[in-house]
């Protein structure tokens, strides 16, 4: 306890305290995030640009669809289709050389579910472009690490247009 | 440092014995952990657990740093010092310390091995980086400088807990620099007194054993150290160095065998030469692991033939036969004669 | 070191293995060359390993990698090039040479050892047997490297 006769200035000591505390305390805070702030200034910059790449795994909805212009979604670089077991991509696709041969390389064909998490891991593309309802699969939790967002959509056709 | 009985008695407060000073501080680290637990808790559930696994040693700052500022910076006792009623004066034992020796002591208590630690570091790359485009040896060199300058600091934390327990004064370095003492906060029962000296004591045996320890630690760094300052008064003052150099190795070799002759003189069996084991066919005088003729063939214990120089080299990497990786231990390996 | 030099020999004597020392005067660093195998995803490929050789050799294995981000393999690290192969590692014996080394990374390529996965993904590609995906995925990332 403090002697009698400082119980006077007690209080403007306490005051004196806590601001000195927090003084510090902010500074110190500052400094540590000083370095982080650079690497997010990096992030915002990624993000402007928009989900360059993107991964797509298509369903039947979308594969029946005859709306849906394949040859010119895969002639985008950054984009792959990611074809899971049991979903026919549409043969006419490649037989009329709608699909550019060079491209073909892009359709990643999967006989196993965890084949096609496997891959949407390993492709690391920034959206994710598939329907769940058509899947009949959640999502798996951790995909989140792996792409910087998902676009889980109904109607696959109306997204697609945009890719062109 | 010791307390002054005679004039003490009246007006004066007995300066406080070690033992209370370390419960005190224990009771205060056992705070500061609970508040460092506590914060910890709260940053994790605002900010996650990567950002608390990274940033422990800030955090357990901050909450020594609170827990500093709102008792002995302001003037109050720590709940460590309530508990053994001792509170803290200035050296001379006339009075209270002033405001900034307590800012000083705060500071430094909280900041200050961070920042040694951050300088050491700092250093570190510096030199790390100046070097590397010299010679091996002079990087050599800074990095036993480095050392040295660890061990030093680590030397004057020995000293300076040694000075504790002898004198009972300062626990931290960064009390000894801010000049805060403890005095107890009540008069002293005879019996009190008694139990304190003997205390005391203890703590001075403790001291003693602790002395013998620090010494039998640095006594071969000093000694190392003397010998590096003599090899590099030997270099700068002109002399080669092989003169020091040889002093060093007749210091290392002590214990090793000795008059082992000289490699050149021994006699070796060259399978060039034909007439050396006529019994081993043209097509097997090579030694698989070196690709040429063999020098001093020799048996693993699975029959493989190869130079002595590589099969024993080879044992002291994996004790396994290369062509057939059944056990080979150097000491089975039997050379032809 | 007089090993390196018999070895370099035998290995100028054979014309079929791309495997040659980055310097003719400098035997610790080397380049070989090998070709995707047939019936595999990596068929039509060239891939360049980078081999240095440790002063201890042959008593230490060779150090070898590809070329950082161009081999998908569940073995090889995409990123770094990193090859798991126990010869390289536990299993080296000093009767290894460069040639052989080589030759078993080339054989790597078409017996991938789903035991010891450096590219997580195309392990569980391969756990899973889903081989369409497995070849898929790698003729993706070949391709697109082009």
């Amino acid at each position: 306890m403090a002697p009698s006769g400082r119980r006077t200035s007690t209080s403007r000591l306490i005051g004196y305290g806590a601001a000195l505390t927090i003084a510090i305390g902010t500074t110190a805070w500052l400094l540590w995030n000083s370095s982080k702030d650079e690497d997010k200034d990096m992030r915002a910059t990624n993000t402007s640009q928009l989900y360059k790449s993107k991964c797509i795994i298509v369903t039947n909805s979308a594969s029946d669809s005859p709306n849906i212009k394949w040859a010119k979604i895969l002639a985008d670089p950054n984009v792959v289709l990611i074809i899971p077991p049991k979903v026919e991509f549409p043969q006419s696709a490649y037989e009329n050389h709608v699909v550019d041969s060079k491209d073909i390389y892009k359709i990643i064909h999967c006989n196993t579910m965890a084949g096609v998490w496997a891959c949407v891991k390993s492709l690391k593309k920034d959206e994710l472009v598939l329907n769940s309802n058509d899947l009949g699969e959640n999502v798996p939790v951790d995909i989140v690490r792996y792409v910087k967002h998902i676009s889980n959509v109904e109607d696959m056709t109306s997204v697609l247009d945009e890719v062109e | 440092m010791e307390p002054k009985e005679s004039d003490a008695d009246e007006r004066t407060l007995h300066l406080a014995d070690a033992a209370s000073i370390v419960q005190a501080n224990q009771k205060d680290t056992q705070i500061e952990n609970i508040l460092n637990e506590k914060l910890t808790e709260l940053l994790t559930l605002l900010k996650g657990q990567l950002f608390t696994n990274v940033h422990t040693k800030h955090i357990s700052i901050i909450s020594k740093l609170v827990y500093l500022s709102l008792t002995t910076l302001i003037g109050r006792k720590t709940l460590g010092e309530e508990y053994v009623d001792i509170f803290i004066v200035n050296k001379s034992n006339k009075g209270l310390v002033k405001r900034y020796q307590r800012l000083v002591f705060v500071l430094g208590y909280t900041l200050g091995p961070f920042l040694i630690q951050k300088l050491i570091k700092f250093w570190k790359l510096r030199n790390g980086s100046g070097e590397g485009d010299d010679s091996d040896d002079d990087s050599i060199a800074a990095d036993e400088n480095v050392i040295s300058i660890e061990t030093i600091i680590n030397c004057l934390f020995d000293i300076h807990m040694l000075l504790f327990y002898f004198k009972g004064a300062y626990y931290d370095i960064s009390r000894r620099v801010s000049g805060l003492r403890y005095v107890t906060g009540h008069r002293l029962t005879n019996s009190e007194k008694q139990l304190k000296q003997k205390n005391a004591n203890t703590y001075k045996i403790l001291g003693s054993v602790l002395l013998l320890q620090s010494i039998s630690t640095y006594m071969p760094l000093l000694k190392t150290g003397s010998q590096l300052l003599i090899k590099k008064v030997y270099t700068s003052s002109g002399k080669t160095l092989n003169d020091s150099d040889m002093l060093v190795d007749k210091r290392d070799k002590s214990g090793s065998i000795s008059n082992v002759p000289d490699d050149s003189r021994s006699h070796h069996f060259n399978l060039s030469d034909k007439d050396c084991f006529k019994f081993i066919p043209e097509n097997s005088r090579k030694c698989i692991l070196c690709l040429s003729d063999m020098t001093d063939p020799s048996c693993a214990p699975c029959g493989h033939l190869y130079c002595w120089k590589c099969i024993t080299n080879w044992c002291g990497e994996k004790e396994d036969c290369p062509l057939c990786r059944q056990i080979c231990r150097p000491q089975h390996v039997i050379p032809l004669r | 070191m007089s090993r390196l030099i018999k070895e370099y020999k035998t290995i100028n004597a054979q014309d079929d293995i791309l495997l040659f020392p980055e310097t003719a005067d400098n035997l610790n660093n080397w380049t070989a060359m090998i070709t995707g195998p047939p019936n595999t995803p990596y068929e039509g490929h060239d891939f360049k390993l980078y081999i240095s050789i440790p002063d201890a050799y042959p008593n230490s294995p060779p150090m070898v990698k590809f070329h950082r981000e161009a081999m998908p393999h569940v073995n090889v690290n995409y990123e770094t090039g990193e090859i798991c192969l126990d010869i390289l590692k536990g299993e080296w014996s000093p009767v290894y040479n460069l040639l052989y080394t080589v030759q078993s990374i080339e054989r790597l390529l078409s017996e991938p050892n789903a035991d010891s996965p450096l590219n997580l993904e195309l392990g569980i590609l391969m756990r899973e047997g889903d081989k369409t995906a497995y070849d898929s995925l790698v003729r993706y990332y070949l391709q697109r490297q082009k």
